[in-house]
C-alpha cells in the first residue's frame, strides 16, 4: 500500500514545473521534501490533490494501486489524500464546525447521516489536543486567522478527517516555537502503520520534532538527491548552493535528457 | 402583455365582500380602478423597468376569492395551529384562521385586526391612513390595481409608549394556479411604540398565481418596527410587493426579506426618513434559481438632519435566474449629517445566471456620509478547490458558500429568534 508517484511531469501556463518526479510513500512512512523556493514543491502537492490550474503532461500517481489523476479533487480527498496548504485560503461565512461537518458527512455512505454529538465530541477532543479554544470552531474558516492559527486549523482538519496520505506544505512556516511543537505533536499522534506523510519544509527545525524516514531534495522540478534524516542536517549546514550548481539548469543536469523541455 | 381587466374588475366589485366594504372604501376602489386603467403598462423606455423581462409580467386569468380545496385548507391548518403568536392567515384573500392578541395587549389599546373589521371598528384611523402612501418606484399601475382590489390584510395599531413584546404573524397564501391575492398591511405605531411583525407569503399549489401586496408603515417619534418578510411563492407566480415606511423623529425600522421561488418577483421599498434622527435598516437575502427573476428597487429618502439608512441586498443566483437591483439614496438639502449606505452583492453560481445592479445617489446636502457599492462575483476558484480538497463535493461546497454569503445578511438581524428562524429556512431551502 502506497502513494506512488511515477515520472510525473506537470505544467502551468505553458511552463513546465515538474519535470519527472518519482517517489513512493508507503503507509507508515514519513518523507520530507526540501528544496529552494520555486523548485516545484507546492506544485507537486497540488498536482497530487488535483488542482485544476496544472496540466499533467506525463507520468502517473497511484493511490494503493488506484490511478488518481483522472479523479476529481473531492474524490481524491475521500480516497485519503489530504493537503495541508502552504497558504490556506479564507472561507468567509463558513464556520470550521460546519465545514468539517460537511467534509465528514461526505465520507459517509449514501443515506447515512452524521451523528452530531459524536462529531462535536471528536472535534472538541482534537481542538483540546491542539490547544485551540473551543469557540474557535464557530469562527469562519481561516477568516482573519493569524498565520499560526491557520496552520493549526489545517492540522485540526487533518486530525478530524484522518487521511491515508497526508501532505503538509510548509505547515511549520509562520509558527512560533511553542506552536511548532503543538503542531508537530499533532502530526506525530496521527503517525502509524496506516498513514503515510509527505512533509514539505525549508527547515530542519520541524524535522527535529517529526523525524522523517526519508529526505528528498527537489531542484527545478526534479528530485536530485534522496537520503535519510542526515541529509536534512547536511542541507542546513551547506545550503542548496552546490546542488543548484549541479542541477539548477535543466541543460546542465545529467537527468536533462529524460525531462520534457517546456 | 395584458392585465386581464375583466377578471380583476369582477373581483374588485365581486360578490363575496361588497356588503362589508364601507362606502368610502368603495369610492377609493373606483378611483383606483380609473387610475389603473389610465396608467401605462410598464415598458422598456421607462428607466425604472430597465433590465426587467417584461414578458414575465403576466396575471392572465387570475382571480381573487378562488375557492380553497379541502387539501389546501388542511395543510394550512396544520401549519397555522402550532403557532403561538397573534396571527392571521389568509388564502386567496379569504381569512381562514386567526389567533387573537393577548388580553394584556388588548387592554393596553393595541389593535391587531383584519383590515375589513378595522375599517368598521376603527373607521376614523383606518380611513385617514389607508392607501395614503405611494411607493411609486415604477409599479404605479400595479399599485393602483392593488388599491382597486385589496380587501385582505391586517391593521396594526400600537398606542404611544407601548412596547409589544410578542411578535405578530401575518400570512398570505395562494392555493390555485388561477388565484390572485392583494395583501395589505397597515401599521401605525404611535410615539415610542414598538412592534415586531412576521410576514409570510407562500403557495400550497405547485405552480402559478398572482400576488400584489402593499405595506404602509407609519412610525411615530421614537417608534421601533421590525418587519421580517419570508416570501416563497410557487413556480410561475408573478408577484409585486410595494412597501413604504414613514419614520418620524428618532424612529427606527428594520426590514428583512428572504426571497425564494416565484417566476417574477418585484419588490419596491421606500424608506422615508422624515424626522431628525430617524433610522432605517433595509435587508434582503435572495436565493434565485432556475428561471426565476427578482427585480428589486429601493429608495432611501433622507428628508431630515441626522438620519441614517443602511441597505444591504444580497442575492445568490443558480441556473438561468436573473436579479435586478436598482437603488437610490436621496438626500434633501436640509438633511445634513445624513449617514447612508447602500450595498448590493451578487454571487453567481451558474454561467447562465445574470445579475444587474444599478446603485444610485442623489445628494443635495454637503455634510453627509454616503457610500454605495455593488459587486457581482463568482465563487473564488481557490476557495472552491480548498473545499474539494477536503472531500466536499462541488454541490455541497456551493451550498456552503451560498449559505455563508447570505447568512451575512441574516446576521444583521438583532432579534435572535427571528435570526435563527431565517437561517433554518435558508438551510432548508438549500438542502
Ligand atoms: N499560476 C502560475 N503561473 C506561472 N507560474 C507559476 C504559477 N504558479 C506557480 N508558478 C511557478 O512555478 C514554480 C514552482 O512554484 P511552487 O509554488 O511549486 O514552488 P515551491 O517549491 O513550493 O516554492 P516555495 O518554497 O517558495 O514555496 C515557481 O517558479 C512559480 O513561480
Ligand atoms: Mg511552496
Amino acid at each position: 500500500m502506497s502513494l506512488q508517484i511515477c515520472d510525473l511531469h506537470a505544467r502551468i501556463a505553458d511552463r513546465e514545473i515538474l519535470r519527472g518526479i518519482s517517489l513512493e510513500i508507503r503507509l507508515g512512512q514519513t518523507h520530507a521534501i526540501m528544496g529552494p523556493n520555486g523548485s516545484g514543491k507546492s506544485t507537486l502537492a497540488k498536482v497530487i490533490s488535483g488542482h485544476p490550474d496544472y496540466e499533467v503532461t506525463q507520468g502517473s500517481v497511484l493511490l494503493d494501486g488506484v490511478p488518481l489523476l483522472e479523479r476529481e479533487p473531492d474524490e481524491r480527498a475521500r480516497m485519503g489524500v489530504f493537503l495541508a496548504f502552504q497558504y490556506p485560503c479564507e472561507i468567509p461565512g463558513v464556520s470550521i464546525a460546519n465545514f468539517l461537518r460537511a467534509a465528514a458527512q461526505a465520507r459517509l455512505p449514501e443515506g447515512e447521516s452524521l451523528s452530531v454529538t459524536d462529531f462535536y465530541q471528536k472535534l472538541y477532543r482534537e481542538m483540546d489536543a491542539l490547544g485551540m479554544q473551543r469557540n474557535f470552531s464557530s469562527r469562519p474558516l481561516n477568516a482573519g486567522f493569524s498565520g499560526g492559527e491557520k496552520k493549526r486549523a489545517e492540522i485540526l482538519q487533518m486530525a478530524m478527517l484522518r487521511p491515508r496520505y497526508g501532505i503538509l506544505d510548509e505547515t511549520d512556516s509562520g509558527l512560533d516555537i511553542d506552536a511548532l511543537k503543538v503542531v508537530a505533536n499533532g502530526v506525530n499522534r496521527l503517525r502509524g502503520p496506516e498513514v503515510g506523510f509527505l512533509i514539505i519544509t525549508h527547515y530542519q527545525r520541524l524535522l527535529d520534532y517529526i523525524t522523517p524516514d526519508f529526505v528528498h531534495v527537489m531542484v527545478e522540478g526534479r528530485i536530485v538527491q534522496s537520503g535519510g534524516p542526515e541529509l536534512a542536517l547536511e542541507l542546513e549546514r551547506h545550503g542548496y548552493g552546490s546542488l543548484e550548481e549541479r542541477y539548477g539548469s535543466s541543460k546542465l543536469s545529467p537527468l536533462a535528457e529524460t525531462g520534457t523541455q517546456g | 402583455m395584458d392585465l386581464p381587466k375583466r377578471v380583476i374588475t369582477e373581483v374588485a366589485r365581486g360578490e363575496s365582500k361588497p356588503a362589508r366594504l364601507p362606502a368610502w372604501w368603495k369610492e377609493l376602489q373606483d378611483a383606483a380602478w380609473a387610475d389603473y386603467e389610465r396608467l401605462p403598462m410598464p415598458n422598456r423606455k421607462d428607466e425604472r423597468w430597465r433590465f426587467t423581462d417584461l414578458n414575465k409580467i403576466a396575471v392572465n386569468g387570475c382571480t381573487v376569492g378562488t375557492p380553497i380545496s379541502g387539501d389546501a385548507f388542511a395543510s394550512l391548518q396544520k401549519l397555522f395551529l402550532p403557532g403561538k403568536a397573534a396571527a392571521f392567515l389568509f388564502a386567496n384573500d379569504s381569512l381562514l384562521f386567526s389567533r387573537p392578541l393577548s388580553p394584556e395587549a388588548r387592554e393596553r389599546g393595541v389593535i391587531f385586526a383584519p383590515l375589513l373589521d378595522a375599517a368598521v371598528g376603527s373607521a376614523d384611523l383606518v380611513k385617514s391612513y389607508l392607501f395614503e402612501e405611494r411607493v411609486a418606484l415604477g409599479a404605479e399601475k400595479l399599485e393602483s390595481l392593488h388599491r382597486a382590489c385589496a380587501t385582505a390584510g391586517a391593521f396594526l395599531y400600537v398606542p404611544r409608549g407601548i412596547e409589544l413584546k410578542e411578535p405578530l404573524e401575518l400570512s398570505f397564501w395562494l392555493t390555485e394556479a388561477n388565484a390572485a391575492t392583494f395583501p395589505h398591511l397597515l401599521v401605525i405605531l404611535e410615539e415610542n411604540a414598538h412592534a415586531r411583525l412576521h410576514l409570510r407569503f407562500g403557495s400550497t399549489n405547485p405552480k402559478g398565481g398572482f400576488a400584489c401586496s402593499v405595506e404602509e408603515l407609519f412610525l411615530g417619534a421614537g417608534a421601533k418596527l421590525d418587519l421580517f418578510t419570508h416570501r416563497k411563492w410557487a413556480e410561475g407566480v408573478c408577484s409585486f410587493d410595494l412597501a413604504s415606511i414613514r419614520l418620524s423623529r428618532d424612529a427606527a425600522s428594520t426590514t428583512f426579506q428572504l426571497n425564494l421561488g416565484g417566476s417574477y418577483t418585484r419588490t419596491e421599498s421606500r424608506s422615508r426618513l422624515l424626522g431628525p434622527g430617524a433610522q432605517s435598516v433595509m435587508l434582503s437575502a435572495t436565493l434565485a434559481r432556475d428561471r426565476e427573476e427578482f427585480d428589486q428597487r429601493s429608495f432611501q429618502e433622507h428628508a431630515a438632519p441626522r438620519t441614517k439608512s443602511d441597505l444591504l441586498y444580497k442575492s445568490a443566483l443558480y441556473g438561468s435566474s436573473r436579479t435586478i437591483f436598482a437603488g437610490m439614496i436621496d438626500v434633501d438639502p436640509q438633511a445634513q449629517q445624513t449617514d447612508a449606505y447602500q450595498s448590493n452583492r451578487n454571487l453567481i453560481l451558474s454561467p447562465e445566471a445574470e445579475a444587474n445592479s444599478l446603485p444610485g445617489l442623489e445628494i443635495l446636502a454637503n455634510d453627509v456620509r454616503c457610500t454605495h457599492g455593488s459587486t457581482i462575483g463568482q465563487v473564488d476558484p481557490e476557495e472552491l478547490f480548498y473545499c474539494l480538497q477536503r472531500g466536499i463535493p462541488l454541490e455541497t461546497a456551493q451550498r456552503l458558500f451560498v449559505l455563508g454569503f447570505l447568512t451575512d445578511v441574516v446576521d444583521r438581524i438583532e432579534d435572535e429568534e427571528a435570526k435563527s428562524a431565517m437561517v433554518e429556512e435558508l438551510e432548508c431551502s438549500l438542502r
